[in-house]
């Protein structure tokens, strides 16, 4: 079953991994269409969001998986949705500190 | 050169929309993948420890050296040390006890007109459990009586349950031990002793040929006399009225394991089996006996569900295998209490292994989950350990009431349970999200990653009532951790009329 396939396995990591430029390209031109003035420490703390709801995804599917359904669907729910409170508060946090860049330019 | 400037602009323009829209697609793809790749990740084959990795040494793939510790804290002494009898092995005093009744003697008349006097020795220290063991003959005939309405059911279950046990009791592989253990255990000496280049060397060596020869984990330590029984011997004819004799050719044993197939063990009782891990265990030591006979040492194999001369979960922790559980089973870092355990005892020098100490009891101590599913309530709910055996501080545990689920349970031969081996949160496949836990947790000084697992483990996970696990002629519903893999529901392979639901954990949707 892909991607356990031995042929199948490699180039999807691969394709995934290439895949996060495109995101990251898309998110940089999303930027700057909401002229939000990122720096180096703004994009690892959106990099560190995407990669924990990334790994909250794939763990709550890893527990469905498994035959964990309970757990996984809990894990999902409760994570999930503190990630995305979290999303939304680091979002207006880039918002609020964006202002005063904005005026010195 | 207006025309060249716009077509230029509308470029960039539509560049930047392609990476506007083309991160969006691929961010949602991304989100997809995650989720592909994780179930399929849940449903890796790959993730089944002592299968497929084996004979690499890749099962045993936590580094226990940072864990290494001078004395086992699940080995912790507390009185005098005693040896254990031959009667202390439940499955030396059932036989006696089952026969006793076959001959007429009626068990109502209580533990005290029993023959067999060290049966009795047994019952005058533990008089609480007699009523556990008279009830288990009466569940088995309750069994007896009930089960075969539920063959439809459990038909390939048991059809795989005991196709294990032919091959564990009809072959003769490892022989069992006929003469006196200094002529029996060189019966495959091949010449003089091959020489080593030192204990380590030959320490390494042995790791590499029991990994070889299929086992998951292994350790070796010193033969500690507290764990080899008194009065116990196999021999030609039986394995009692040795004495307290320890061979002097009985110096190291090497001490390993395999795990029971991971998905009728999550769905015990009924669905379950120990003896796929028996049969492999017992096929490891008699390979490894014959591998040192081959180079001209002494080796006395011990093996699965009986055949042994000492007490083999101790053993293992000393060896550094893993620790000791609440309900009394050794606890591995890779297959948590998911172990089945065979040994072989040599006269060559070896290095030994070094206990551990990865924080087990603690977790024990705060979890509870086995003894809260224990179907016969045989696992102590103490939060700190509430008795002595031998000496050592232990859990309390009764193996009496456990023998007596054992005899009433829907399994193959009601020789088994296998519940709180299931539902402990040590036994996870090796995929990715259990082991960065069991990496973390034992590196963790201040338990929070324990804490917060076992908040998870208590509000995340389904654990059906005690009592489900029970057939449904004792109250329950056959319940177990798990549903049972697509491979044992006859319903998909056979012409039945599936007229039941099942009760465990699935894949959620």
């Amino acid at each position: 079953m892909f991607p356990q396939s031995t042929l199948l396995d490699p180039p999807f990591w691969m394709l995934l991994g290439a895949l996060q430029v495109l995101v990251f390209a898309g998110a940089g031109q999303w930027a700057k269409h909401v002229q939000l003035a990122m720096n180096w420490w703004k994009w690892s703390l959106v990099g560190g969001w995407w990669f924990s709801l990334l790994l909250t995804i794939a763990g709550a599917f890893t527990l469905l998986g498994e035959n964990e359904g309970n757990a996984g669907w809990y894990f999902l729910g409760f994570v999930g949705t503190g990630l995305i409170v979290g999303g939304a508060i680091l979002l207006k946090v880039l918002f609020v500190l964006n202002k005063p860049a904005a005026n010195q330019s | 050169m207006s025309n060249q400037v716009n077509g230029e602009g509308a470029a960039v323009t539509s560049r930047r929309n392609f990476l506007k829209l083309g991160g969006l697609a691929a961010a949602g793809t991304t989100i997809g993948a995650a989720a592909g790749a994780g179930f399929v990740l849940g449903r890796d084959p790959d993730a089944n420890v002592g299968w497929g990795r084996t004979e690499a040494g890749k099962d045993m793939f936590f580094n226990r050296k940072p864990f290494e510790v001078d004395h086992a804290p699940t080995l912790e002494v507390v009185g005098p040390i005693e040896r254990p009898e031959w009667e202390d092995y439940l499955f030396n005093r059932f036989p006696v006890i089952g026969k006793a009744i076959q001959d007429g003697w009626d068990p109502n008349n209580g533990w005290e007109t029993l023959e067999d006097e060290q049966v009795k020795k047994y019952y005058a220290r533990h008089p609480d459990r007699w009523p556990e063991m008279l009830q288990a003959f009466v569940e088995q005939n309750h069994r007896a009586q009930h089960r075969e309405k539920h063959r439809d059911r459990f038909a390939l279950a048991w059809a795989n349950g005991r196709s294990w046990l032919k091959g564990l009791e009809q072959s003769n592989f490892p022989p069992k031990p006929v003469d006196h253990p200094d002529i029996d255990d060189f019966k495959w000496v091949q010449g003089e002793p091959a020489e080593l280049q030192s204990p380590a060397h030959a320490s390494k060596l042995i790791k590499k040929m029991v990994f070889t020869f299929g086992a998951s984990i292994v350790g070796i330590t010193k033969l500690d006399p507290a764990f080899v029984f008194k009065n116990m011997m196999r021999m030609k004819g039986g394995n009692r009225n040795w004495g307290e004799d320890i061979p002097k050719h009985w110096k190291n044993i090497i001490v390993f394991g395999v795990p029971m197939n991971w998905d009728p063990m999550y769905a015990a009782a009924g669905y379950s089996t120990s003896y796929d891990g028996y049969f492999r265990a017992k096929t490891a030591s008699g390979l490894l006996a014959a591998w040192l006979g081959e180079l001209g040492y002494a080796a006395r194999p011990q093996w699965p569900g009986g055949d042994y001369e000492t007490v083999l979960p101790p053993i293992a922790i000393q060896a550094g295998m893993g620790e000791s559980a609440r309900n009394g089973v050794l606890i591995t870092p890779e297959l948590g209490p998911n172990i089945r355990l065979a040994a072989v005892i040599t006269n060559l020098d070896l290095e030994p292994d070094k206990p551990i100490n990865t924080h087990v009891r603690a977790f024990c101590e705060e979890c509870k989950i086995c003894a809260d599913a224990c179907p016969s309530g045989s696992i102590s709910k103490a939060s700190k350990p509430d008795s002595v055996v031998r000496g050592f501080r232990k859990f309390a545990f009764n193996q009496d009431s456990c023998y007596r689920f054992w005899s009433t349970a829907p399994t193959d031969s009601g020789k088994g349970c296998r519940v709180c081996i299931a539902v402990c949160p040590y036994t996870r496949k090796n995929n990715w999200i259990h082991t960065i836990v069991k990496e973390m947790d034992p590196r963790d000084p201040t338990g929070i990653t324990r804490k917060t697992l076992l908040a998870m483990q208590h509000n995340f996970f389904y654990y059906p009532e005690a009592e489900a696990y029970h057939p449904d002629w004792t109250g329950g519903n056959f319940a177990g951790y798990h549903e049972p893999p697509e491979w044992l529901r006859s319903e998909n392979y056979l012409k039945v009329t599936k007229t039941w639901e099942y009760d465990g954990n699935w894949e959620g949707f």
